[in-house]
């Protein structure tokens, strides 16, 4: 597990990628615990926004997932807990493989600020005006969410 | 006046002991002190007892009167002196052999060696025999210690004059017999009231018995035997009297001497018992192989576990039971501690009887796929039928039935199929692509005229095949439209999986003729296929052939049937006991593996 988080700590310092500002553990001393800043998305209403991710580790990983976490919580996306800021995303859960790292966590989390699917919803309000295709709302509720936080 | 005082304390009347005779006046200069020590020795010495008996010490006080008693008592003076004589001897004695390193010449004869050892043993023979004969025993601890210590004076200045390591007993040392004869002339214990104390001492004398045995006829590699006959009837008395009289009824310095022993005999019994346990369930009676023990943790050990021990045959029983209770104990967890690092740190399990696999990460190399699907078939038979026990008994019996009809099949399942190399001589070939153009015939609607993309072909991923199963056949339908017109069809159709795999595997063969100009030949397609591989596979990964999940090993582990190369021995194993049963890069399902043997 060691040398796999170290590799994974090399590889970050040499990242680049648009969404992915960055990408680091907390303390060099422990790296099972990391923090990621993320960009919205240009064509999504997260873009102009950036997003923080707490991930922790744990002593299994990688034959179980990393724990992921949008950390100031209130996060208004269909696939994300309000109030808890837990993700919901296939590979988080059932289709996690050992193969994947904390880099391909990310991208696939910032894909899914773009790309929301409303059949696993975990804000139902979000989710239903995407279900009946109520963009406009969807956008505009998005966004004062996201100004009012920001505030 | 004086005469009465002498006459009531009897211990200062010491006029009958002197070191010298006459009555000149150097016996007397020298005897009248002597006189006077010994008396005031007595003095204190009854004084001592008097008090150590009085009930007025608290039990604090009185544990050091004992312990300071201890020192001034016969059996302390006897231990430390024999200790000390025996500590000199064996530093003379390392001083000397480092002078004389290369002649190992013995200082004592032979013969008088024989006669030293053969007067010890019957020393300790008219010892162990005594209570047997007599019941006069209240000096026999004492008899009894300077025996024993005797014995071991003899057997350490033999063996070192012989440039020998002494032989000793770990159960008995000098001092541990003579703190326990003290406490129990303290306590006022009489040895012969307990059996098993008495059983104690007689067992001390007999293992000494034994090494001057072995020593007197130069066999000291049968000791451990004899040993360990000695300590298995004494721990069998042990046993018998607890089991008559309970367990507290045991003295307690027994307990400490003795337990030891039983626990790790214990140990022993119960690792040979699960290893064996292990066995039966391996043992597989209609293809017996030795490869399905070979794959248990503890084989290795099983079968070296007198080379693990280390031991030459002049150790004793206890100590040789204790090493192997460690060694049992420790299992292969403790890599680290240089105990027993010959372990492998994976047991790789060549092939596990299946009905006991869970992961099919576990299978190596690929089997046929109708053998994997009577076996799936089986675990569920098995699976549902432990819940009532008559239909678990009929699937028996239908098992047993098999196995009976064709037992040399049962025995193949074991082993990988030998008949995956599929022989490809030019009939078959020729055969299987028309069958496949019929059987197609019957799905597509016959257009001839259809003109395969090259590039769409170049685009169709190596990975899905299944799913893009009908663009393959049409695209390929050109070229085998031509092999057609040579060879007359064959009427066997041919549905099963395995043919349609041989069909796919040659469908790259086909693609790369349809792109060359010429008539492709072996040679060239190798080639092709040679630079083709260089340039896509191996430039993303050149660099890092690490294992995709730890990336601390090397990749030696081929998936089947998605044929993934991404991990590693150790990495598959966790993997497996985590219940993966899909490829980790591809997700579909895995039906084996196939190490490679990498540098």
């Amino acid at each position: 597990m060691e040398s796999r988080i170290l590799k994974e700590y090399k590889d970050s310092r040499s990242l680049q990628s648009q969404y992915i500002l960055a990408l680091d553990p907390i303390s060099t001393d422990d790296l099972t615990h990391w923090e990621c800043t993320i960009k919205g998305p240009l064509h999504s209403p997260f873009a102009n926004h950036t997003f923080k991710l707490r991930i922790d580790i744990p002593q299994t990983y990688p034959l179980t997932t990393p724990i992921c976490k949008f950390e100031p919580f209130a996060m208004p996306h269909p696939n994300v807990n309000f109030e808890t800021g837990e993700i919901c995303l296939d590979i988080l859960d059932t289709n996690w493989s050992p193969v994947f790292n904390i880099q391909y966590i990310v991208e696939a989390i910032v894909w899914l600020l773009n790309e929301p699917n409303f059949k696993s919803p975990l804000n139902l309000d979000l989710a239903n005006l995407l279900r009946f295709d109520d963009l406009k709302a969807y956008h505009d509720l998005i966004s004062y969410h996201l100004n009012n936080s920001a505030k | 006046m004086n005469s009465t005082i002498i006459e009531k304390l009897p211990y200062l009347n010491q006029t009958s002991h002197y070191i010298l005779g006459g009555r000149s006046v150097v016996a007397k200069l020298i005897n009248t002190p002597y006189r006077l020590l010994l008396a005031l020795f007595d003095a204190v010495k009854l004084q001592f007892w008097e008090q150590s008996n009085t009930d007025e010490f608290f039990i604090g006080q009185r544990w050091i009167l004992n312990t300071i008693g201890f020192f001034f008592s016969s059996y302390g003076v006897i231990c430390f002196i024999t200790s000390i004589l025996l500590n000199r001897f064996v530093l003379l004695s390392s001083i000397r052999s480092r002078r004389s390193n290369t002649n190992n010449t013995t200082i004592l004869p032979s013969r008088l060696r024989f006669v030293l050892h053969f007067s010890v043993t019957l020393l300790l023979s008219i010892i162990l025999f005594q209570p047997l004969l007599n019941s006069n025993l209240l000096s026999y601890p004492h008899r009894l210690f300077i025996v024993f210590t005797l014995s071991y004076i003899v057997e350490t200045v033999v063996a070192i004059s012989s440039n020998q390591i002494p032989l000793e007993g770990s159960d008995y040392s000098i001092f541990e017999l003579s703190l326990q004869f003290y406490i129990l002339k303290t306590m006022k214990v009489n040895i012969t009231n307990s059996p098993e104390l008495l059983a104690d001492c007689m067992v001390a004398i007999a293992s000494r018995i034994i090494i001057h045995f072995v020593e007197m006829f130069n066999t000291r590699k049968s000791r451990l035997l004899m040993s360990t006959c000695l300590n298995m009837t004494y721990l069998g008395f042990l046993m018998y009297r607890m089991s008559k009289n309970g367990f507290f009824s045991i003295p307690i310095s027994i307990i400490f001497r003795h337990f030891p022993k039983l626990f790790s005999l214990f140990i022993v019994i119960a690792s040979f018992t699960c290893y064996l346990l292990a066995c039966a369930v391996r043992f597989n009676p209609t293809a017996f192989k030795l490869q399905n023990l070979q794959d248990l943790k503890f084989y290795s050990f099983m079968n070296n576990w007198s080379k693990h021990l280390n031991f030459n045959g002049d150790e004793d029983f206890s100590t040789i039971i204790n090493k192997l209770a460690i060694l049992l104990y420790l299992g292969t967890d403790n890599k680290d501690k240089n105990l027993n690092n010959e372990f492998p740190y994976v047991n790789v399990p060549l092939e596990i009887n299946k009905l006991f696999t869970i992961s099919s990460y576990l299978n190596f190399n690929i089997e046929g796929d109708e053998e994997i699907m009577d076996e799936e078939t089986i675990i569920a038979e098995w699976g549902n039928g432990v819940h009532n026990n008559t239909s678990l008994l009929t699937k028996f019996i239908k098992f047993l039935k098999k196995c009976i009809a064709n037992p040399n099949q049962l025995g193949n399942e074991a082993t990988f199929s030998d008949d995956t190399q599929v022989d490809i001589d030019e009939k078959a070939y020729m055969t299987e692509i028309n069958d496949t153009i019929l059987s197609n015939d019957d799905d597509d609607d016959n257009d001839f005229n259809y003109l395969p993309d090259f590039n769409e072909e170049e685009n169709i991923d190596d990975d899905d095949y299944d799913s893009d199963l009908d663009d393959i056949s049409q695209d390929d339908s050109l070229y085998i439209m031509n092999a057609l017109d040579l060879i007359s069809p064959n009427t066997t159709i041919l549905h099963s999986k395995k043919n349609l795999d041989w069909y796919l595997s040659t469908r790259e063969i086909f693609s790369k003729h349809l792109q060359s100009q010429s008539r492709l030949t072996r040679s060239k397609y190798s080639t092709i296929k040679l630079n083709n591989s260089s340039e896509s596979t191996f430039e993303e990964n050149a660099d890092d052939l690490s294992c995709a999940v730890c990336k601390a090993n090397q990749r030696n582990i081929i998936f089947w049937p998605c044929k993934c190369f991404a991990v590693c021995e150790d990495c598959r194993i966790s993997l497996s006991l985590r219940n993966y049963n899909s490829c980790i890069c591809c997700r579909r399902p895995v039906n084996g593996y196939t190490k490679l043997q990498t540098k």
